[in-house]
């Protein structure tokens, strides 16, 4: 057992190295490849020689800086959020965008475009935080209430089922209103119009988030072996499902309202995180956090970068992806005989 | 056949059990009549229908035009504006239903139907597909529901290949599970073709991923009926068999059915009914799922009984939604499937969490 936990902890070592290193990379190549390509000396300037009159200067410090941050703090979020989502609701196929939190914060989004359009950026992202935390508190509903006997699929098609209620109301208003192409570009997820002041809104709430999760992160290995069991240990459970509630509401909302509607990246990077460090939160929360950070900022890096000029929403090449991994999770799961 | 079938109903008796001690004559009777009454409602919807909306009516003067009495203008509003609609809500929910009691019969499970397994999405994608980059004109009203079933069969055999192990019985929550994630992926392709389109195509998408009525014009409604009266007339005969397979595809071979060949079978009838109807009426996502299980709770879940009441059910619940959307101020041009869905996803919310 120790021998296994040491050799975890090894393997956590490299991978969260090689993991920092890689968004390394990431960072340069965002930088410099785009619709223009920049020079890496050019780049080099932009941030230590800054010179507010060059066009490709603050290109790279107001567009490329923080559409590369944008990226990473919604693919650690949403990572970390499944993986926590997946914990307490004992539902390996949890995410934030198959349980339907994503189609929440869209709703409330629409109601800020379609009722309230002079809001502010502020505003907006409240409201929208709040779509994402209704539906979190539902689908908690919905699991708590089962006390562990709802099988994941049956999580699962709850949440196809408020997604789907969810964004039949948000068509409603949309229609109702004339917000079509406004609204296309935004429920298929992009973080192309990232502006500083989105980040300075959101990453308060990106950090503590983060910094919590890790916090209880001993408490949710604890959790994960049953609920009897951490109660003998000395576990305050209930104080832990309400904080992990509430993170994964935050983290949810954060991303959303920066990119859209995203899936899947909380089930593919945990998923493959537990796969390269094993089971205990402590490795896995930050694990998943790096891996998540990169793979969105590459899927985005590829987005902008296959046809030039021509931007793919990344929230769709994300769902691209995403499908065939939960096909295949799904597939390895046992089934559940519920009928004949 | 008939061997078979009596076979199954005193199997059927056994497993299922009966609520009241009856005579199977009794029983019958009983079932009949309970569709009969849902008939009567849907009639009473219907009616309802004919009388209210812009330019409402008398249901005297609806039942006068009906019969062949009416002045100009009421016929127009009838023949012209409501009957259309109307018919086309009728069809709609009587394919989605139909389909949804077979694959729900041949799957084994209450979740199954045409949006679940994401069939229904795959027609609708084939057609949008078509529709959005081939021709933005449909000429050939019946060449809509050769695609859309053309794309409801290859989705379905993709969920069928993904989901299934070899050697393994089958698992419906997996093809579930495959069907919805399937359903997510068509959505994300759809929404590719969405940038190619102009303001215009991109409503009329929006619309019929919703749940639209948009095909209103005889010539489609005359397609779609011959199309569901064809496929239903098999589905109907078959009844007896998708009643053995209910009882398990072990009591089914058991019984004399060949299990592959009639479940292909009625697969391909449940993708057709499904399709013709998603061609024609948008995609109902729910539609399919809760008609048939209300019409459970009335005739029980005996196919011959179910497949005519769960027809019936969704048509009420199609018709019912239409009426809202045309008559309250808020609610119009709004697509009626998001009625649907809003009646219906509180509903599959408590089955879930019932039958954990």
């Amino acid at each position: 057992m120790s021998k296994e936990k040491a050799n975890n902890q090894t393997r956590f070592l490299v991978f969260i190295t090689i993991g920092l290193v890689l968004v390394a990379v990431a960072f340069f190549l965002t930088m410099c490849f785009g619709a223009t390509r920049i020079s890496a000396g050019e780049v080099f300037d932009a941030f230590f020689r800054f010179d507010s009159s060059n066009f490709t200067h603050v290109t790279v410090r107001d567009i490329r800086l923080p559409r590369f941050l944008a990226d990473l703090i919604v693919g650690a979020s949403l990572s970390v959020a499944g993986a926590i989502m997946q914990g307490t609701t004992k539902n390996p196929m949890a995410d934030s965008g198959i349980m339907g939190i994503s189609s929440g914060a869209t709703l409330g989004v629409v109601i800020v475009l379609a009722f309230f359009p002079g809001a502010g950026r502020f505003l907006k992202m409240g409201i929208s935080a709040a779509g994402a935390g209704f539906v979190t508190l539902l689908i908690y509903l919905i699991a708590y209430a089962g006390k562990g006997r709802i099988t994941p699929e049956r999580m699962v098609l709850s949440g196809m089922a408020i997604s789907t209620l969810l964004s039949s109301i948000t068509t409603a208003i949309i229609l109702k209103n004339g917000l079509m192409t406004q609204m296309v570009r935004y429920t298929s997820g992009s973080s192309a119009n990232t502006i500083w002041k989105d980040l300075a809104i959101a990453v308060p709430f990106f950090a503590a988030g983060i910094v919590t999760s890790i916090v209880i992160a001993r408490s949710l290995t604890v959790m994960n072996l049953g609920e009897d069991v951490s109660k003998g240990l000395g576990a305050n459970t209930t104080l832990i499902k309400t904080l992990s509630t509430i993170i994964v509401l935050i983290l949810s909302a954060v991303a959303v309202i920066i990119i859209g509607p995203v899936g899947y990246i909380g089930l593919m990077i945990p998923y493959i995180s537990r796969y390269m460090v094993g089971t205990d939160y402590r490795l896995v929360l930050p694990t998943c956090a790096v891996y998540g950070a990169l793979f969105v900022s590459i899927v985005d890096l590829a987005a902008k970068n296959v046809k030039p000029g021509m931007e793919y929403p990344i929230g769709l090449l994300i769902t691209m992806i995403g499908v065939p991994f939960f096909v295949y999770v799904s597939r390895r799961q046992e089934g559940d005989q519920f009928y004949g | 056949m008939d061997r078979i079938g009596r076979i199954v109903a005193r199997a059927g008796r056994f497993f299922l059990g009966s609520r009241r001690e009856q005579t199977p004559a009794a029983r019958h009777k009983a079932r009949v009549m309970r569709i009969v009454a849902l008939a009567i409602l849907l009639l009473v919807v219907f009616l309802v229908g004919c009388c209210l909306g812009p330019y409402a009516l008398q249901i005297g003067d609806v039942v006068k035009t009906l019969l062949g009495q009416g002045t100009y203008k009421s016929n127009m509003v009838i023949f012209d504006f409501r009957l259309p609609r109307l018919c086309l809500a009728i069809l709609v929910g009587f394919g989605m239903g139909a389909s949804g009691v077979i694959m729900q019969g041949l799957l084994h499970n209450d979740l199954a139907s045409p949006g679940t397994l994401g069939v229904a999405d795959g027609s609708s994608l084939f057609v949008t597909l078509y529709v959005a980059l081939v021709s933005k004109q449909i000429d050939e009203p019946m060449l809509l529901p050769v695609l859309a079933l053309i794309g409801g069969l290859i989705s379905a055999g993709i969920i069928y290949l993904l989901g299934t192990k070899k050697g393994k019985p089958i698992s419906s929550t997996k093809l579930i599970m495959t069907g919805v994630a399937m359903g997510a992926c068509y959505g994300a392709v759809a929404t590719f073709a969405m940038y190619v389109l102009d303001e215009s195509q991109l409503e009329f998408i929006q619309r019929w991923q919703a749940g639209e009525l948009w095909g209103t014009e005889w010539q489609y409604i005359r397609v779609l009926f011959i199309w569901l009266v064809v496929f239903g007339f098999f589905a109907v005969r078959n009844a007896r068999i998708l009643n053995a397979i209910n009882l398990g595809y072990d009591i089914a071979t058991g019984l004399g059915v060949n299990v592959k060949l009639a479940f292909s079978g009625l697969a391909f009838l449940a993708v057709g009914m499904s399709s013709a109807s998603v061609a024609f009426g948008g995609n109902f996502f729910f539609l399919g799922l809760i008609g048939p299980h209300i019409a459970r709770r009335i005739v029980g879940s005996d196919t011959r009984y179910l497949l005519p009441a769960a027809g019936v059910t969704s048509s009420v619940i199609i018709v019912a939604a239409n009426i809202l959307v045309e008559n309250v101020e808020w609610f119009i041009n709004i697509p009626t499937g998001i009625f649907v869905s809003i009646l219906a996803v509180p509903y599959f919310l408590y089955l879930l969490m019932r039958a954990a």
